[in-house]
């Protein structure tokens, strides 16, 4: 009995659902579907990477004044604006010469 | 014999062949049409970038509705539609059924059959789509669910017994 009303179940929908998709769906949804595209996201923002890194490299070889690449610029205590050394005996000097009375 | 890569399928080949398939697999799944193209477009992502994982090309199908069905799956978890595989709660997806665009509720019987579908336990619904509408052999059904071969027949046996319950039961009434 059940085996019968099952039968007539399954004959009567005949695998049939409910479900519609919209006018020529699969006729135009292949270019919707795009599955490389998500790949091209990741090399575009790789590439934009090195291109990036590729540019400030340049520049900071370019630039003669960048201190992290310019090593021959000598930075002496003497033009620094407190300088450490003891000036004392220049002191001493300039009093001697002004003590010689020329 | 071919090292690497393990085949020359390619994606566009699978979309050729399966597009049609998963989209109606996911649909019966995922019941809305918007959600079907979300869950689709998402589970030929997944197929592009697995592509290389997959060995055996007798394997073919059972790989690509896995993958389906796996995506579908996740997406019902994440609208917390149902909780897990034995969950019954099936309203949520009914209601959706009922309130879809792209839902012809011209037949009713038609229309109480799907609601019957919808309203069995996860599993028992992936395992009944796959072999109703799809025609999978229990073999593939039992690598598409990662269950036995003798877990997916009594599935599908006691799915096809409760449809026909619950159509007959609201048909009485």
């Amino acid at each position: 009995m059940v085996n019968d009303k099952m039968v007539n179940i399954f004959e009567r929908v005949q695998k049939k659902t409910p479900y519609k998709v919209p006018e020529n769906y699969f006729a135009h949804s292949k270019s919707r579907l795009r599955p490389t595209s998500h790949r091209k996201w990741y090399w575009g923002i790789a590439a934009s990477l090195v291109l990036v890194a590729g540019i400030w490299s340049l520049v900071r070889i370019a630039s003669p004044s960048s201190p992290t690449t310019d090593t021959t610029v000598n930075y002496s205590p003497v033009y620094s604006a407190t300088p450490t050394e003891d000036w004392s005996d220049f002191a001493e000097a300039d009093l001697f010469l002004e003590n010689m009375n020329w | 014999m071919r090292l690497w890569p393990p085949h020359s399928l390619t994606t566009e080949q699978l979309i050729e062949r399966y597009q049609q398939p998963l989209y109606w697999h996911i649909r019966r799944m995922v019941v809305t049409h918007e959600d079907a193209e979300d869950v689709l477009q998402e589970t030929f992502i997944q197929i592009h970038t697995h592509l290389s994982e997959l060995r055996d090309l007798t394997q073919e199908r059972a790989w690509v509705y896995r993958i389906a069905t796996n995506e579908a799956l996740q997406w019902l978890r994440s609208r917390h539609e149902f909780l897990s595989l034995e969950d019954e709660d099936a309203s949520p997806l009914i209601n959706n059924l009922l309130a879809d665009t792209y839902t012809d509720t011209g037949d009713a019987l038609v229309l109480l059959f799907q609601e019957a579908v919808l309203s069995l336990p996860t599993l028992q619904r992936t395992v009944f789509n796959l072999r109703y509408y799809d025609e999978l052999p229990y073999e593939e059904i039992a690598a598409v669910t990662g269950s036995s071969v003798s877990s997916a027949k009594t599935n599908y046996h006691y799915a096809k017994e409760k449809i026909s319950n619950y159509v007959t039961s609201k048909i009485s009434q």
